[in-house]
């Protein structure tokens, strides 16, 4: 199997399958702009934006999900859903909140659409039938609205009986 | 001692100074959720909320507030019927000017525990409105009438009544009514 090798930001290279690496549209775009052909396995691909755990933790998706039929096209008009987190993901992404939003960050870089998905999926479900309290509480998020501005809310909340 | 040595202690004692003054000021950290992540990736997390969390998401802070007066999020509002959701909420959410000009589709078909004054209230602001459906709701042929006569855009409507649901606001209405123009959802 052709190799790629992909570097980290901090310097660390991980050799991958060209098949697997190719899943971020990113690198595929970067292996086509260089020409490399599937037996130059000498090439190292840099990622300035990626750390070596991060990366380690993309590959390792990758490597799970080589073998998945492409997603469907969805339709936009409905709310999506987000019960359907595969098991072994769930477990995969069960990680601190800074790791998830690293691993985030790292998928909407390199442009892996099915990691993208299931990470945003899984931060929406953290959210979801939760207060506004709870929802600050989860990501200390700073309540940063002005009394003068709750106390014109109040005011109109008249504006809500029925007149 | 040579200078590197020296020069080494400095940068520790620094270092170490810092730490100190982050511990004495206690410097606030930063919600992962708002300084890490890009709007353009907030709101493809948003876009599997559902209409109520969304509302919620609003209230927690001004950035996010901001974010989601995106037309992504406003253009199309769909309230499901069983929405759990404090009245002043709603109204919080969608008296905003920013985001009531970015509503085209408004469908609140089934909110049958909405009163009719409010569905009006919430619809009538609503300038450029061009769906709206509320099948199997309270409001009234009193209050539909208001919210269709500024609705200049208005190119398909869903409308039911029943008398029995709710008391007559004149007697010349009629006690069963169903009303559709246009597409329909």
């Amino acid at each position: 199997m052709p190799v790629v090798r992909l570097q980290s930001v901090d310097g660390e290279v991980f050799p991958v399958d060209v098949e697997i690496a190719r899943m971020s549209f990113a690198i595929r775009n970067m292996l086509d702009d260089l020409g490399v052909q599937d037996n130059d396995a000498e090439e190292v691909i840099p990622l300035p934006n990626v750390t070596g755990p991060i990366l380690r933790k993309v590959i390792e998706w990758c490597t799970h999900h080589k073998d998945d039929p492409p997603p469907p096209e969805e339709d936009d008009t409905r709310e999506k859903r987000t019960d359907d987190i595969p098991a072994w993901d769930q477990e995969f992404l069960r990680v601190d909140q800074a790791v998830l939003f690293d691993i985030i960050l790292a998928a909407n870089y390199l442009d892996i659409k099915g990691l993208l998905d299931v990470t945003c999926k899984t931060v929406a479900n953290m959210i979801k039938g939760k207060t506004p309290e709870e929802i600050r509480k989860l990501f200390n998020i700073k309540n940063d609205f002005t009394p003068a501005e709750e106390e014109q809310i109040r005011k109109e909340n008249e504006w809500c009986e029925e007149k | 001692m040579s200078f590197e040595d020296l020069t080494g202690v400095d940068t520790c004692a620094v270092s170490l100074e810092f730490k100190i003054a982050r511990i004495i000021h206690m410097e606030p950290i930063l919600c992962p959720l708002t300084s890490s992540l890009s709007d353009e990736v907030l709101l493809l997390i948003i876009q599997n909320l559902g209409l109520v969390d969304v509302i919620n998401l609003s209230q927690t802070c001004r950035k996010l507030d901001d974010l989601l007066k995106d037309r992504t999020i406003c253009e199309n509002l769909r309230f499901d019927w069983q929405l759990k959701i404090e009245r002043l909420d709603f109204v919080k959410f969608l008296r905003n000017s920013q985001r009531s000009a970015l509503i085209t589709k408004l469908n609140m078909n089934d909110l049958y525990w909405v009163p009719s004054g409010i569905i009006r209230n919430i619809a009538r602001p609503l300038a450029n409105l061009k769906e709206f459906h509320a099948g199997g709701t309270n409001l009234s042929w009193t209050h539909l009438t208001e919210i269709l006569t500024p609705a200049r855009n208005l190119q398909a409507l869903s409308w039911s009544w029943d008398h029995r649901i709710e008391n007559p606001y004149s007697g010349t209405e009629p006690s069963s009514f169903i009303l559709v123009v246009g597409p329909s959802d």
